[in-house]
């Protein structure tokens, strides 16, 4: 495995130092679709040291347009989705600890879920599941790298707790529309393009550069293209109830 | 020339004419952006959905609005 990782080394902002902190580091996917996915692929490849994937679908047909991880035989084969993914991941890097959880994030396993690791990704896919997992986030102290997609556009949030707006502070009124995500268009390259980034944003957190980490929230727009950066003072740490530590969603306690 | 009814607003990039006094609730409506997690920023600041009904546009104002998406 000589020189396995020599050409991200080179990049000078990561070097040795870096892919040495990220061999000691774990990250939580939570969902590992086509966000999820690809991000936990990408990071895999990187050489990070662990990798705990929370999921608890089954790939399908209309799947395999965008997530990376699962291929014609698992959907044929039934296997869960965190399943075939470790079994992939394991296949690119068996130096990676993966662990597979096959269960939804919900109130009463969401910071058991999210525990013992540097920094979450959200591979979710709807409005309310994120917000629990921001509330999660911000509880354990935990860095929260956000992203969602949907038709050819999407959106990334980097949430440092207690040192910027979370989720919540950005979208004060989460909620999913009536029909749900789950339906909605996507395309493929829309959901790899924000989980790039997602990762990219992740990788800093672990190789120990978080001073270039996202701040502002980024709209992503590939269709037409066209990338905004919202980088708002005045949306600041501390201005919405989960901020505060007024959970909605957690357990008391 | 504009009238003295009307203002040049930027939204999303594109150069509006709308009327004076437009609220940015009235402007969210106009152009059919109805998502209630819409993100609001006004010449660079968000704009919090609670004042949405009391923020009125001037002539020059800068209005970015964002889709959230929520897929994964």
């Amino acid at each position: 495995m000589d020189g396995r990782y020599a050409r991200q080394e080179r990049f000078g902002p990561w070097g040795q130092a870096g892919q040495e902190r990220l061999r000691r580091a774990k990250a939580v996917v939570v969902g590992i679709g086509g966000l999820g996915g690809t991000a936990a692929m990408l990071l895999a490849r990187a050489g990070l040291g662990g990798l705990r994937l929370v999921d608890p679908d089954y790939p399908a047909w209309d799947n395999l347009h965008r997530q990376v991880l699962f291929n014609e035989q698992d959907v044929l084969s039934e296997r869960s989705k965190v399943e075939a993914a470790t079994t992939y991941l394991r296949s690119l890097n068996r130096a990676v600890a993966v662990e597979p959880r096959q269960e939804a994030l919900q109130p009463d396993n969401a910071l058991e879920l999210l525990a013992g690791c540097d920094v979450v990704l959200d591979g979710l896919d709807s409005a309310a599941a994120r917000q629990l997992l921001n509330e999660a986030c911000l509880k354990l102290g935990i860095p929260l790298v956000h992203a969602g997609v949907t038709q050819a556009q999407g959106q990334l949030l980097v949430v440092l707790p207690g040192q910027g707006p979370c989720l919540r502070c950005w979208f004060p009124r989460l909620s999913d529309p009536p029909q749900g995500w789950s339906a909605g268009g996507v395309i493929g390259p829309a959901a790899t393009c924000l989980a790039s980034l997602q990762a990219t944003e992740a990788l800093k957190l672990l190789v120990g550069a978080q001073e270039q980490v996202l701040r502002g929230l980024l709209a992503v727009e590939l269709w037409p293209l066209r990338f905004r950066l919202l980088d708002s003072p005045g949306n600041q740490a501390g201005g919405c109830p989960a901020c505060r530590g007024e959970y909605d969603l957690l357990p008391v306690g | 020339m504009h009238s003295p009814q009307e203002i040049s607003v930027v939204v999303d990039g594109f150069a509006e004419r709308l009327p004076a006094g437009l609220s940015l609730a009235a402007l969210i409506l106009r152009q059919q952006a109805q998502h209630k997690d819409l993100v609001v920023e006004l010449n660079g600041r968000f704009v919090h959905p609670r004042d949405y009904e009391t923020t009125l546009l001037d002539q020059g104002d800068r209005v970015e609005l964002i889709h959230p998406a929520f897929g994964g």
